[in-house]
């Protein structure tokens, strides 16, 4: 179930509802809010959602299982345990077929001719996710840095709340967990900010992202050698604007759809491309993401508390890790290394740069250069694999004299208007919401029903998924 | 210690809120005016996915289409394509 599809709307209007009912009961909102995120889960795969419920349970007993002793070898065995379980079901579903080959190529090595099969089991949607989430609560408890949770309810709907569910963003339990309380909970909902958060997410997945696809990605990347340099060069521009485009816009649905509930959420992106190094990228791109390495990988490797050396190393591990959760190939570890390294590079050689990225020319070059670097990480990140992605590379500084074949005037436009988009002021859209948020609710719901209408019309035909699912 | 994770909409955008009543009004509001403005949609989506809802999602939409309504969705449409076809 999508969010920008019919289904979702009759699903969300009546859970809209019958939340808005349990306003004074709130330990029953709090199951109809659960309930319905496990409905939402089964339209994928109702066998999902025991993972999904086993992993919970695996988070909330290693929880309280933490926080009953204070012996402190029994609390590192306790979470040691819970985060490997954790590490295990997501790398079963996520590395389970390349373990199997390289376990039959092996046998086949020793001249074993038996050979173990391939289990044809889907990697559930969102896994990564709800992991990142159960991990989280576990170190965090473990930490001291949130209580333990005693409600199973509060941690059945922390992990399983669906605007968040299939590709976050990452909601850590310290930030969610307090909003479950009878105390914490607001009855009043921010809407007019949520609704224009829904609407600019429908437009940048919709419209967007979707006819970049369509115009130029899919095509050009599917075969890199039949186009000249300048289609290849758009169609890297046009996927770092798309996955922007359907990763900020499905973050700013999430966001949106669970203000309207009550529930607020952390920001998840900043205008990326306007980053003027590589740390500041990271600081603007999957913002819960890259907190979570940061946080639960980054610094439990030693961070920058060691030589420098170890931090450089720290750094590329990390970038290297998160390469690797995309997905068992050599082109995601590329992406991790490229990052890795990236960012161990300009942590070097800040000392020679620094000046430079002071002055107004200096901002825009390292803008430039930065986004350039990260496009050229796209490329590992699109390409159907390795291979390609060099071949892609090898064919940029071919066929220039072509021109443009592929890249339509749309397509054109749309990229320059994702590009304007990070420079958007952000008292452009504070503007927006003061003036939306004078008219009644019943005109703000009415000129939102019109908006997403011409969203839908002016999108390509059908929905594509987003590209986060896969994850 | 983990850093606090900042809210995505921020302090001022706060300020007006509605209560959860508010909120339902507001997203029937918009259902419905969604629905009466992509009734192409709704009947598209019925023949695939509902054929026993089809006949009357057609004659909603064939209805809303002799009032107009369907002509904002159908302009929208025939732009998107004119710009999608001209590349």
């Amino acid at each position: 179930m999508l969010f920008p599809t019919l289904v979702f709307l009759v699903f969300f209007v009546a859970v809209v509802i019958l939340s808005a009912l349990c306003r004074n009961h709130f330990q029953l909102r709090k199951i109809v809010l659960t309930a319905a995120s496990y409905i939402f889960y089964a339209q994928w795969n109702i066998w999902f959602c025991i993972l999904l419920a086993l992993s919970t349970m695996l988070s909330f007993a290693a929880g309280r299982m933490i926080a009953a002793t204070e012996r402190e070898q029994r609390r590192k065995i306790y979470v040691g345990l819970a985060v490997a379980l954790h590490l295990g079901i997501l790398a079963f579903f996520k590395y389970r077929d390349l373990v199997t080959e390289t376990l039959n190529e092996g046998l086949g090595w020793i001249n074993i001719a038996t050979e173990i099969p391939f289990l044809d089991i889907a990697l559930p949607i969102g896994v990564s996710f709800f992991t990142f989430h159960g991990i989280s609560y576990i170190v965090d408890v473990y930490r001291k840095d949130v209580g333990v949770c005693r409600q199973p309810l509060d941690m059945a709907l922390y992990m399983s709340f669906f605007p968040q569910l299939v590709a976050g963003p990452i909601v850590r339990a310290a930030y969610f967990l307090p909003q479950l309380t009878e105390t914490a909970r607001s009855a009043r909902v921010p809407v007019t900010a949520a609704l224009i958060l829904i609407l600019f997410g429908l437009f940048k997945k919709m419209v967007v992202a979707d006819y970049l696809a369509a115009g130029i990605v899919d095509p050009v990347f599917a075969s890199p050698t039949s186009f000249g340099g300048a289609d290849l060069l758009l169609a890297v521009y046009a996927y770092a604007i798309q996955i922007y485009c359907d990763f900020s816009g499905y973050t700013d649905m999430a966001i949106g759809l669970a203000e309207l509930l009550g529930f607020r959420f952390p920001v998840n992106f900043r205008q990326p491309y306007r980053a003027q190094s590589l740390q500041d990228f990271w600081r603007r791109w999957h913002i819960s993401l890259s907190n979570w390495l940061r946080d639960y990988l980054y610094k439990p490797l030693g961070g920058s508390r060691g030589s420098v050396l170890k931090t450089y190393r720290n750094l590329f591990l990390t970038m290297l890790l998160g390469g690797i959760w995309h997905g068992a190939q050599w082109k995601f570890v590329a992406w991790g290394v490229l990052h890795g390294g990236g960012l161990a590079v300009e942590r070097f050689s800040m000392r020679w740069t620094a000046k430079s990225r002071n002055s107004a020319g200096g901002k825009f070059f390292w803008m430039l250069a930065t986004f350039h670097f990260v496009c050229l990480c796209w490329i590992f990140f699109r390409a159907q694999d390795f291979a390609t992605a060099f071949l892609f590379i090898e064919s940029l500084g071919t066929g220039w004299d072509q021109g443009v074949q592929q890249a339509s005037g749309l397509v054109i436009g749309l990229i320059a208007l994702g590009f304007a988009l990070q420079f958007l002021p952000r008292r452009l859209l504070d503007g927006m919401i003061a003036a939306l948020s004078r008219l009644p609710l019943w005109a703000q719901g009415g000129l939102a029903g019109a908006v997403v209408a011409a969203v839908e019309a002016l999108g390509p035909d059908g929905i594509s998924p987003f590209i986060y699912f896969q994850f | 210690m983990a850093e606090k994770q900042s809210d995505a909409i921020a302090g001022q955008n706060r300020e007006r809120l509605a209560t959860p009543g508010g909120v339902v009004v507001m997203t029937l509001a918009g259902a419905v005016v969604l629905l009466l403005l992509c009734s192409h949609g709704l009947a598209e989506w019925a023949d695939r996915q509902y054929p026993e809802l089809a006949p009357y999602a057609h004659w909603l939409d064939e209805a809303l289409a002799q009032v107009g309504l369907s002509a904002f969705y159908d302009a929208l449409r025939s732009l998107a394509r004119m710009l999608a076809g001209a590349a």
